[in-house]
């Protein structure tokens, strides 16, 4: 479970070295709010305005999710403290709906500000499982086929 | 493209950074070692692609962010999100 969201007024801006496949011209993010909406966060360009990326808290809809990282994704990220490791996934209007990329997630290390998106092999077939799953719709009906619970019906606080 | 032939334990060099060393060769299935800078990354192209497109996907989704679903309910205005 991911702590607290970033969500400072203005936290400081992260660094991607290694870029974003697509996106490798942009290194420099801030992970804002999303107004009035909860559920996604805006990984938000800070060279381009105009760049910004869906992205969602795997760990309340997919529960048995797990991110592990290698000890060169450690070093890599500067990463000394568990609880300074932040870890997201991207979201995207597919033909499926919408849907996350559990292969591919971002950890961000919150006190070194360095970012990277990983690549989790053993779930290099779910980079596109949908939020929303189409049978989830009835009421109170759990969308296991998905293996995850429709972000619907997630309980709300 | 430039193509060259290596026999198994051979290498080629890329600018003055970058080797590539056939480890292995069985049937179609051929074993590189690659030796790069730890800034740059290296991927599967089949990786590299489909990780390009979902966050590609995941800019463009951002665009519409009004219309995404916001509770539970809401997802009628974001309509795009749901349908199959």
């Amino acid at each position: 479970m991911n702590p607290e969201p970033l969500s400072k007024p203005e936290p400081p801006a992260l660094f991607f070295p290694w870029g974003l496949p697509g996106l490798e011209r942009y290194r420099r993010f801030t992970v804002v709010p999303v107004p009035d909406n909860r559920f996604f966060l805006l990984l938000q360009s800070e060279d381009e305005p105009a760049v910004g990326m869906l992205l969602l808290d795997p760990f309340p809809l997919f529960p048995s999710y797990r991110c592990t990282l290698t000890d060169s994704d450690r070093q890599d990220l500067a990463l000394e403290r568990r609880e300074d490791l932040l870890v997201y996934t991207t979201v995207s209007v597919s033909p499926e709906g919408l849907c996350t990329n559990l292969a591919a997630p971002l950890a961000i290390n919150t006190a070194s500000r360095l970012g990277k998106q990983l690549y989790l092999r053993h779930y290099g077939d779910r980079l596109r499982v949908p939020l929303v799953h189409p049978s989830s719709r009835a009421p109170g009906k759990n969308p296991a086929a998905t293996g995850g619970r429709s972000i619907f019906n997630h309980k709300l606080d | 493209m430039l193509v060259l032939t290596r026999k198994t334990g051979q290498s080629i060099v890329i600018g003055d950074q970058i080797t590539v060393r056939v480890i292995s060769v069985n049937g179609d299935t051929v074993r590189l070692g690659i030796e790069a800078p730890r800034e740059l990354p290296v991927y599967r192209q089949e990786i590299y692609l489909a990780i390009c497109e979902e966050n590609l996907r995941a800019v463009s989704s951002a665009e519409s962010l009004s219309r995404l679903p916001t509770r539970p309910g809401a997802e009628e205005t974001g309509e795009e999100g749901g349908k199959k």
